[in-house]
């Protein structure tokens, strides 16, 4: 689980109930792209191989070529890492207090966007599509009771699952702070 | 004519290096401090790390043994020049 006292402010008796990212298949897309661009300096080599063998062995185009496709490979692989952080650092959190939208975006910026469980009026689930269906995921829209712009998770594993758990949360916040309310009234 | 020897070429790619260095310290300082507890935090940041060593174990292996005093002359006319077999 991600350290939540990195992100927020905790409050002393919150902690996380559940949290997900976007299902993997939405990763597929980056993964297929670092393939192929992987492939290319191979696919070069082979027609190099072909055409003209004598750059491949040559005492000053060897070494060069060589620098060429190990610098190559590293910006690929950074290209990769930055990519998955991109992805794996993309986290929906659900406290029992409130509903976090943590944003990775490229490397150096990150948002993280919070919304009171309190606030919460209404939740709903999509599944669109038919790989959405075959591997159900979909979006979860979380309507708010202010003006501020409602909260989506992305392509979430389990949506329907997701907006019933994320009700039940709702309800036992509301049932937790008329409590307190009616605790604080007989004081 | 300009010459110069080989071993200037590694100029640039020590730039690369440097370049990469930093993004991946960067990236794993970000995979650890926000993804800390998680196994697959864990297992990224090594295949990553791993990968790195990886490309640059087999750079040195390709590189052995070349000799980095060679000179090469820009505009000069190239004495066994192959043309590709196109």
């Amino acid at each position: 689980m991600i350290d939540l006292d990195t992100l927020i402010r905790k409050k002393p008796d919150e902690k996380i109930v559940f949290q997900m990212r976007s299902h993997w298949i939405t990763f597929l897309g980056e993964i297929v792209l670092v393939l192929v661009l992987g492939a290319l300096p191979v696919g070069l080599f082979i027609v190099f191989q072909g055409v003209w063998p004598s750059l491949l062995v040559g005492t000053i185009s060897k070494p060069i070529l060589v620098l060429m496709t190990s610098a190559y490979y590293l910006m690929l692989w950074v290209f990769f890492i930055t990519k998955f952080i991109d992805y794996y650092l993309d986290v929906y959190l659900v406290t029992s207090d409130r509903v976090l939208d943590v944003s990775q975006q490229g490397m150096f910026s990150r948002t993280v966007a919070e919304l009171d469980l309190a606030r919460v009026q209404d939740v709903t689930s999509e599944v669109k599509g038919v790989l959405r269906s075959l591997l159900n995921f979909g979006n979860v829209y979380i309507q708010t009771a202010g003006e501020k712009e409602n909260f989506i998770f992305e392509d979430v594993s389990h949506p329907d699952d997701i907006r019933k758990r994320l009700l039940e949360l709702v309800e036992a916040d509301r049932k937790r702070q008329g409590e307190v309310m009616a605790g604080l009234g007989h004081e | 004519m300009i010459s110069f020897p080989l071993s200037l070429v590694l100029i640039p790619y020590g730039i690369v290096i440097l370049v990469f260095a930093l993004l991946a310290m960067y990236s794993v300082h970000n995979l650890v401090r926000y993804g800390a507890t998680t196994n697959s935090s864990f297992v990224a940041t090594f295949a990553f790390l791993g990968g790195a060593v990886f490309v640059m174990f087999f750079t040195w292996y390709a590189l052995r043994g070349t000799d980095w005093t060679q000179e090469i002359s820009l505009g000069a006319p190239v004495a066994s020049f192959t043309a590709p077999n196109l």
